[in-house]
């Protein structure tokens, strides 16, 4: 069940006896479009067409962008510069430092992919984070996850790496058996399973919340008082949620990207 | 171009407690879930899960802080002394 079905086949309003068909979990499973290539049959789901959209977009900007480069910028070049300073200035060297710069390529990537594929759910057309669907965020994470393993790995060496993680420095000696699990599952379970959910729990409650009161709006629309009033209150709300939305698609694509510097820095600077 | 020094306003230490902030909530959501997860196990054996859960995540709450109390005070003391033995500008 779709917003389209929920908005024409079930046809719920106010006056016509069903109650309020609230939207669920179910609006994040779309029917996915069978699709035939090559001769095999394949289902691909609304989410992978925007990914891979959203993909193309990020690409061709910064393809067009740094592709005639001039000493003193265009409109476009300077829109890109600005972006890349971004990432270099306020997550890169901020967080990992000197050598954050060789990061710079990385970081920008997964921002920009990520705020865009947010910003999806408030483009009209598309209307679907695809943050929303669990597997992108977790995909995103275990890319993280490899990167900063390896990198401390790299760094520190493969055993010294969870050995200086395992024991905090500035903690009683005795402590360490109740502490030492603390922080090797901080390291491996729970950083990478919280990076994910955060970003993708924002997503999904976001797109809910829109949805219940674009839904609300038609419920209610009708000539009566409070048919009138509950409907243009319900449509404003939306339209604030709306902008509202939009700023924390924002701030999880820069959270998620801000994290993702702070485990690599960990990973690079060892702790003593 | 290479990077200046002065394009790092913050200090390798500023950013290690800055990264903290963040670290406390894994080390808060560790707690929880291993010592919540003992608990468990405990009360599966002995009867009186809920009182056993309980107690568990209490238990991993106060470790966790108690890290993060011990981690951060650590850089602190760690700052200071560096700070001491840096020359006068």
């Amino acid at each position: 069940m779709n917003l389209a079905t929920i908005a024409t086949e079930d046809a719920c309003h106010l006056n016509s006896g069903c109650g309020f068909p609230a939207p669920n979990a179910e609006i994040f499973f779309l029917e996915p479009y069978s699709l035939t290539l090559f001769g095999h049959h394949l289902l691909i789901s609304k989410s992978i067409i925007l990914a891979l959209l959203v993909a193309l977009i990020v690409i061709t900007f910064f393809v067009a962008v740094s592709r005639s480069s001039k000493l003193v910028p265009s409109k476009l070049q300077s829109i890109g510069e600005q972006a890349y300073l971004f990432i270099r200035d306020q997550i890169a060297r901020e967080v990992i430092g000197k050598e954050g710069d060789k990061f710079v390529p990385f970081l920008g990537s997964l921002f920009f992919f990520i705020w865009i594929c947010n910003l999806m759910g408030v483009v009209p057309g598309a209307q679907f984070p695809v943050m929303s669907s669990l597997a992108f965020p977790v995909a995103l994470t275990l890319m993280v996850y490899i990167t900063y393993v390896y990198l401390g790995m790299k760094h520190q060496g493969p055993i010294k790496f969870f050995t200086n993680a395992a024991f905090p420095p500035g903690v009683p000696k005795a402590m360490y058996v109740l502490l030492t699990p603390l922080e090797l599952l901080g390291l491996l379970v729970t950083r990478p399973v919280t990076q994910a959910i955060r970003l993708f729990a924002n997503m999904f409650a976001g797109h809910l919340l829109i949805t219940t009161f674009t839904v609300g709006a038609y419920y209610l629309l009708s000539p009566s008082i409070i048919g009138a009033l509950g409907s243009a209150t319900s449509f404003g709300v939306t339209v604030v949620l709306t902008g509202f939305e939009m700023f924390i698609q924002g701030l999880q694509a820069f959270i998620f990207t801000l994290l993702t510097a702070v485990y690599i820095g960990g990973s690079l600077h060892a702790e003593h | 171009m290479k990077a200046r020094d002065t394009d790092f306003p913050i200090s390798d230490a500023d950013r290690s407690t800055s990264d903290m902030a963040w670290r406390s909530v894994s080390y808060l959501t560790a707690g929880i879930l291993f010592y919540g997860g003992i608990g468990w196990l405990l009360g599966q054996y002995f009867g009186h899960k809920s009182a056993f859960i309980a107690a568990g995540v209490i238990i991993g709450i106060v470790l966790a802080l108690y890290l993060t109390y011990a981690r951060v005070s650590f850089m602190e003391r760690d700052t200071t002394t560096s700070d001491l033995r840096k020359p006068p500008q």
